[in-house]
This record gives structure tokens, C-alpha cells and sequence, in this order.
């Protein structure tokens, strides 16, 4: 049976022979995969995904010659340790300056040409200038590439996605359990996190909100639980670099006819949704079923903004499919994509409303990932 | 010290007026504009991105919660904030800040336009706080352009200097920081025990401080069994009889951060575990002694040089021996670096004495200190003593 290290060693040396055939292709004599300290739940992160490594600091990159050749450069002298527990790359530097760290690899290497970035989309404006004013180097945004590599989270990820959709379960129980009249919203939302990160989830984008009409949902506040209050819950923990997002919606106390007539829609938008994603339809299809069925029911208005836009989108770090799931997105659907279908909605009766769930493309449709009902949940209060 | 970001700050979050009022930013606004007018700049950007947004925070009391935002500040009139985010989020960005024009826009550049324009500004000197450093360079670029033939000046030296010496809100919020986290990190005794595991005491000291009202979360562990890796985030392998544990805390509450960090043992001492904390006791004791008010950054870690194992001085320094400490969990000064800012009373700084390796053990002790007339002030209860844990 193969080791999991002998699997993610196989799954880099894939991607570094992916990447070369792409640098032969694009005339490219490297790669530079950049990371800042700030972390994206939406965007692909170009270091881990190349090395293994979530980076910790300022600045964090990789460089990969046109030849295999790789070397790490961290900023937190301290941090090497686990960085070399985290990656196959064996020459792991710190450097000070992160561009000057680069100019002087690249001098050693006597690399010259064009040089590819990828995570320039983040990259901060010193850092490039300080890579552009490298003598013999031209830069080239190489996003595209890395995004065209990194669309699916592959096979040997549906252990750790299962795991995460495991602690997303459990983070929305822990509403369902501790919720109750006259909790700070702020409590709530570190029941969840507690919940799951217990279980060893390593982040979570996660927004709990109790109100008696939300207009969106947003980070807790120090509002206390209400009865009646509308609980929205956009939960969405790691595992091992893979996100899963869960949106759920619980009402305090009995709900009242209307609610329910309302929800009903997310629900009847959400079925109609997961029917749209199968192989071989275009992403912007499934946002439009969604807010045909809001229109349907006279609420068009409220399917743009300033209320709605987004009908889901992939999750990032290890993979995206594609950015966001709205009408204009031509992308096709295809087997072994990750993303979160949620058509959340604010209405004007009941506030915001959340339903929302990650799939896993199938030859034959969507195959939701948690076990969370999708429906409206009460809580005793 | 750094430590690992999240992908949200999901905490706690609001704005206490009682303890931070309007006064205390239109005072902070007179003094950036009189450090505006010395350079003859006549608009200034504060960026902020929700890794890093001290100088944003102290103009705003913003917090960025997953992208960032970029304060305008003109010599006259009042103050905009741009903050990349859907229209939607608009009402609960305004109850952050109280800055009351608030534009939720997509790029910077639209919202920076938006402000200029409805203030009939045209700039010719702009000064950057933390923008070039910060803002990617796609966005960076569609400023350059809209500002046109502007002159552009960093300013950055500007905002740090406004932020060494902390006023009598910002003390108060930092001892009030202090409190949460040695509450927080005393229950690491009750939680850790041979075979819990790591990320199980995390999430229960997470908890306590969340509960606690604190905006963000951060803790590092290394454990004497594993020297040579040194601080990291938790993971999800189970602690050890008779370990010695590092565990460092930070969390932030109404944006001001505070960082604490103890030497546990899970029961039983070996004696290089009691040796490697009465050294670091002794070098943080060095420490308090070194640091005082007139004294420069490298001055204060002078005594470095005095340790006998050059391990233990390398892994000293690559953690850092101090820093400041507020609306960043690092900020200036630096201390053991050849840094200008003398050290002066009313600075609030971490004092840091880790090291970890093979070759010289491992230990930690971290506390905040006010700078005193008369040396350093612990912001927390002294604990000197290693902390026997799980018995």
C-alpha cells in the first residue's frame, strides 16, 4: 500500500512536470509561486499548492527552475523547521529582503529571461517592483497557468474534503445545540469554532448572525439571541489545505408560516440548482435557474445588488474551479470540481436567508458533501 | 511575533465607544494633519488589509475582515474610507469605524475617485502609509494612474511615530487585552494532559478567549520532543508525559493586540527541561534589566552577547527578543536591532525570551511591559516559575 508521503510526493512531482511542460511551452526560464501573509479562502494558494507549506510571515515563495530545480525562501528564520518538516523542497532559505532574496537566487542560478509569477494577483506592489528592477528578468503574471492546473482537488484529497465536510456538520450541530435566548452572537459563533476546531479544523471562514432581519451576514457582534431571531451560519473549516462551506439558516423559537413559505423558495432553488450541475453545463446555468426562481416569485429585484450576486463560488488554497457562480459565467461544469452552490437571499419579509452546500462533480450530477438536512432548522431558545 | 493568519477575522467584532471615543481619532487626526502639513502633503492613504492594519486602525479603528480598506485623508474637511467589499456589507462596515463616509466598493481606485471627486480635490502631493507595502500591485497601479501627475511620499515614518507612545485608552485596551489572554492561557493547566491533543487544548483556550470578546485568536506550541521544529501552529498529534510544552498566545480586542508565552511541563520535569526555563528565566530577568526608558533597541539586548551558547543566541534572535505592541502584534521598535526609536515611557512593548533547537533546548517566555520613568512594567501577573501541567 502506498505511504501518504510516497502519494504527495507523486502528486508534486505530477505538478513540477506539469509546470516544466508549461514553461518549455510558454518560454519561461521560472516560476516563482509568491504567498503574502494574508491568506484567501478564495483563491488558490500558489505556495502550498506548489510545496505543501501554508506560509506563515510576510512573504513566502517558491522558485522553480525550467529544469526541476526548487528552493524555498520564508521569511521567519524560526519557521524553518516546520517548513522542512512540510515540503519536498530540500533547499529551504530566509531571507530579509524578500526581492533581494530572489535576485540573489536567481544571479546564483544565472537565470535570465522571463520569469512567471503566480499569486500575482496578490502580490504587493513593493514586491514587484523590487523584482522587476532584477537586471535580465522580465516578469509575466502566470496566474492563469496555476489556475489552470489547480482547477480540481483530485482524487487524493476526498479524504481530507470529507473530513472538513465532517467538522462543517458538526460546527452547524453546535448552533442546533447551544444557541439559546440571551447569548451574545459572538459566544455562538465560538461554539462553532470550538466544534470544530476540536476536530482539527485548521481555519474556517465562519459568520454567525442572529438577527430579527439580517441584511446580510457578517462577523458576530455582541447582539444577544433573541426569540424569533433569524440564525444564519455561513460555516467553512480546512482540512489539510480543502475548504468546504455550509450556509444554513435557524430560527429561534417555532417558525412562523411566512418564514416557512419563504425558506421554501431557497429550498425549491437549491433543488433546482444541484439539478444544473452536471458535466458538461455552463456554471452561469446554475445561477440562472437560481434567480429564475426568486423572479418567479416576484423578487428579481433582490436577485442583484446591492442584495445579491454571487449564487456560490469555488473554495480555495489546494483548488478552484472557477471563481463565482453567477449568469455570466461561461465555464463549464466538469467531473471532479469542488465548489458551494448556496442561493442565499435576502427577501424583504424575512431578512437574509442562508441554504447552501458544497458538491462534488459526478459523472451523473452533484453529490452533496455534508449530512446537514437542507431545510430550516429550529432552535428550543 | 508573527504568527499564522486566518482566512477571516471572525471574532468579536464592533467598536467600543466608551472605551475608544471619536475624540481620541479627531486628536489623532489633528496630529497626522500637522505632520501632513510639515511635508506638504495635502491628501494622505492609510491602506490596511485584514492581515496587517495597525496605521489603518489607528486612523479608523477599522478592522479589514477578509480584504482590505484604504483611509483618504484630506488636510481639510472630513476623512472617506474605501473598503473592498459588496454594497451589502455597507451598514455593518459602518458600525466599525467612525469615519462616517464609508464606500463599499470592488477596486480602490473607484472608491478613492469617488471620494476625491465629491471633495473636488485634485492632489498634488499625496503621502502612502503602508500602500506600495500592502496593496497589490493590479490596484497600486489604477491609483498611480487616477492620481496622475501627483507627487507621491511615503509616510509611513509619520504613522509609526504617532503610534510609539500609547495614550490612556490605548493602555487601558492593551491591559484589558492582557487580562483576557492570562485568563485565557491559565486554562492551558486544566486543559492539557498526556493524550489530549493539540488541537483540542487550542480550541478550548480559542473558546475562552473568543467568549472573552477577543477579535482574533492566534496560539504556536513546540514541544521539547521536537526541538528542531520550533513554534507552529497546533496540529492534531497528542501531547506527552513529562514534556515540556512552549505555548504562545496573541489575541486582539478593540484592535489592539497582546502576546503571552509560558513553558509548560506535562507532569514531571526532566532536569534539562528545569535547566532550559531557568535560562530563559535568567535571560528575561536580563531582559526587564536592559530595557529602559533612553536606552536604543540594540542597546537593550546588549546582554545578548553574553550567552554562552551560540545556539541558544541564534534561535533568540531569529524569535525576536522584543517588539512593540498595539494595533499590530509587531510594531516598532525592534529590540536587538539597529533601529533609531529610543526607547521612551509610555511605549508598550512584548519581551521575548524562546529559543528552541537541537542544540540548545527549548523555552519561552513572553510578556507585555509598559515602559516606565523607571524601567519595565509586567502588563500580566509574573509567573517565573516552569508550569507543571496534567498531573
Amino acid at each position: 500500500m502506498e505511504t501518504k508521503a510516497a502519494k504527495e510526493s507523486s502528486a508534486f512531482r505530477k505538478k513540477v512536470a506539469a509546470l516544466r511542460e508549461a514553461m518549455r511551452r510558454d518560454g519561461l526560464s521560472g516560476l516563482l509561486f509568491y504567498s503574502g501573509g494574508q491568506l484567501s479562502m478564495l483563491e488558490v494558494n500558489a505556495v502550498l499548492w506548489i510545496s505543501g507549506v501554508l506560509p506563515m510571515g510576510p512573504h513566502t515563495g517558491v522558485f522553480l527552475g525550467a529544469s526541476g530545480e526548487a528552493s524555498i525562501l520564508v521569511s521567519l528564520p524560526w519557521d524553518v523547521g516546520r517548513v522542512k518538516e512540510k515540503t519536498w523542497i530540500e533547499d529551504v532559505r530566509v531571507v530579509d529582503g524578500f526581492a533581494e532574496g530572489v535576485a540573489e537566487l536567481l544571479r546564483r542560478g544565472g537565470i535570465k529571461g522571463e520569469l512567471g509569477i503566480a499569486g500575482w494577483s496578490f502580490m504587493p506592489a513593493a514586491v514587484y517592483q523590487g523584482l522587476e528592477a532584477i537586471p535580465d528578468i522580465r516578469l509575466r503574471p502566470a496566474d492563469k497557468l496555476l489556475n489552470t492546473l489547480a482547477r480540481f482537488p483530485g482524487e487524493e484529497a476526498r479524504g481530507a474534503i470529507g473530513r472538513a465536510a465532517e467538522m462543517a456538520d458538526i460546527g452547524f450541530a453546535a448552533i442546533l445545540e447551544k444557541a439559546r435566548v440571551g447569548m451574545p452572537e459572538h459566544e455562538l459563533a465560538a461554539e462553532v469554532e470550538y466544534a470544530m476546531r476540536s476536530q482539527g479544523a485548521e481555519d474556517n471562514f465562519g459568520m454567525v448572525t442572529a438577527s430579527d432581519h439580517s441584511h446580510c451576514t457578517h462577523p458576530p457582534a455582541d447582539r444577544r439571541i433573541q426569540p424569533g431571531d433569524v440564525i444564519i451560519a455561513e460555516i467553512t473549516p480546512a482540512c489539510e489545505g480543502h475548504f468546504i462551506q455550509l450556509c444554513r439558516t435557524a430560527v429561534v423559537g417555532p417558525a412562523s408560516p411566512l418564514l416557512r413559505e419563504k425558506f421554501a423558495i431557497l429550498e425549491e432553488a437549491m433543488e433546482k440548482s444541484l439539478d444544473r450541475v452536471r458535466p458538461g453545463n455552463k456554471v452561469g446555468e446554475v445561477a440562472q435557474i437560481m434567480n429564475h426562481v426568486f423572479s418567479s416569485y416576484g423578487y428579481e429585484k433582490y436577485c442583484r445588488p446591492p442584495y445579491m450576486r454571487v449564487r456560490g463560488h469555488g473554495l480555495g488554497f489546494l483548488s478552484m474551479p472557477f471563481p463565482e457562480i453567477v449568469d455570466e459565467n461561461e465555464a463549464v461544469i466538469e467531473e471532479g470540481m469542488c465548489f458551494v452552490v448556496h442561493p442565499n437571499q435576502y427577501l424583504p419579509e424575512t431578512g437574509y436567508l442562508m441554504l447552501g452546500d458544497t458538491v462534488w462533480v459526478e459523472a451523473n450530477g452533484a453529490r452533496r458533501l455534508t449530512t446537514t438536512p437542507m431545510k430550516l432548522f429550529t432552535v428550543e431558545g | 511575533m508573527d504568527t499564522l493568519h486566518t482566512v477571516l477575522n471572525r471574532g468579536c467584532s464592533l467598536w467600543e465607544q466608551t472605551r475608544m471615543p471619536e475624540q481620541e481619532f479627531r486628536r489623532r487626526l489633528g496630529r497626522i494633519r500637522e505632520g501632513m502639513k510639515e511635508r506638504g502633503v495635502d491628501l494622505l492613504l492609510v491602506y490596511g488589509d485584514s492581515w496587517r492594519f495597525g496605521h489603518l486602525a489607528f486612523v479608523s479603528h477599522f478592522m479589514p475582515k477578509n480584504r482590505g480598506a484604504l483611509a483618504v485623508i484630506p488636510l481639510e474637511g472630513e476623512p472617506a474610507l474605501v473598503v473592498q467589499e459588496p454594497s451589502r456589507n455597507n451598514p455593518f462596515s459602518k458600525t466599525l469605524t467612525w469615519i462616517d463616509e464609508v464606500r463599499s466598493v470592488g477596486k480602490f481606485a473607484q472608491g478613492l475617485s469617488g471620494a476625491l471627486e465629491t471633495r473636488k480635490l485634485s492632489p498634488k502631493k499625496v503621502g502612502l502609509v503602508t500602500v506600495r507595502e500592502q496593496l497589490n500591485i493590479r490596484e497600486w497601479g489604477e491609483i498611480v494612474k487616477l492620481l496622475g501627475g501627483a507627487e507621491l511620499c511615503d509616510c509611513n515614518d509619520l504613522m509609526i511615530s504617532l503610534r510609539l507612545i500609547k495614550s490612556s485608552a490605548e493602555l487601558a485596551l492593551l491591559k484589558e487585552t492582557s487580562r483576557i489572554l492570562q485568563e485565557t492561557l491559565s486554562l492551558f493547566g486544566k486543559e492539557a494532559r498526556p493524550g489530549s491533543k493539540e488541537c483540542e487544548v487550542f480550541a478550548a483556550l480559542d473558546l475562552a478567549a473568543r467568549r472573552r470578546g477577543v477579535e482574533d485568536f492566534r496560539f504556536l506550541l513546540a514541544r521539547s520532543s521536537a526541538p528542531q521544529i520550533g513554534l507552529r501552529p497546533a496540529g492534531p498529534s497528542a501531547l506527552e508525559k513529562d514534556e515540556g510544552v512552549l505555548v504562545l498566545v496573541a489575541a486582539s480586542y478593540q484592535r489592539y493586540w497582546v502576546e503571552l508565552g509560558q513553558t509548560f511541563c506535562l507532569g514531571r520535569p526532566s532536569e534539562e527541561i528545569k535547566k532550559n526555563h531557568d535560562q530563559a528565566s535568567h535571560m528575561f530577568r536580563q531582559l526587564v534589566e536592559g530595557t529602559k526608558a533612553g536606552v536604543s533597541p540594540k542597546t537593550a539586548a546588549g546582554w545578548l552577547r553574553e550567552v554562552p551558547s551560540p545556539a541558544a543566541r541564534e534561535s533568540m534572535q531569529s524569535y525576536g527578543l522584543g517588539n512593540g505592541v498595539g494595533l499590530d502584534l509587531t510594531e516598532e521598535p525592534y529590540l536587538g536591532t539597529e533601529g533609531t526609536t529610543e526607547i521612551k515611557p509610555g511605549m508598550v512593548l512584548t519581551l521575548r525570551a524562546c529559543f528552541s533547537g537541537g542544540d540548545c533546548g527549548s523555552a519561552l517566555i513572553s510578556r507585555p511591559c509598559l515602559v516606565t520613568d523607571s524601567g519595565v512594567e509586567s502588563l500580566v501577573r509574573e509567573e517565573d516559575d516552569l508550569i507543571s501541567v496534567g498531573d
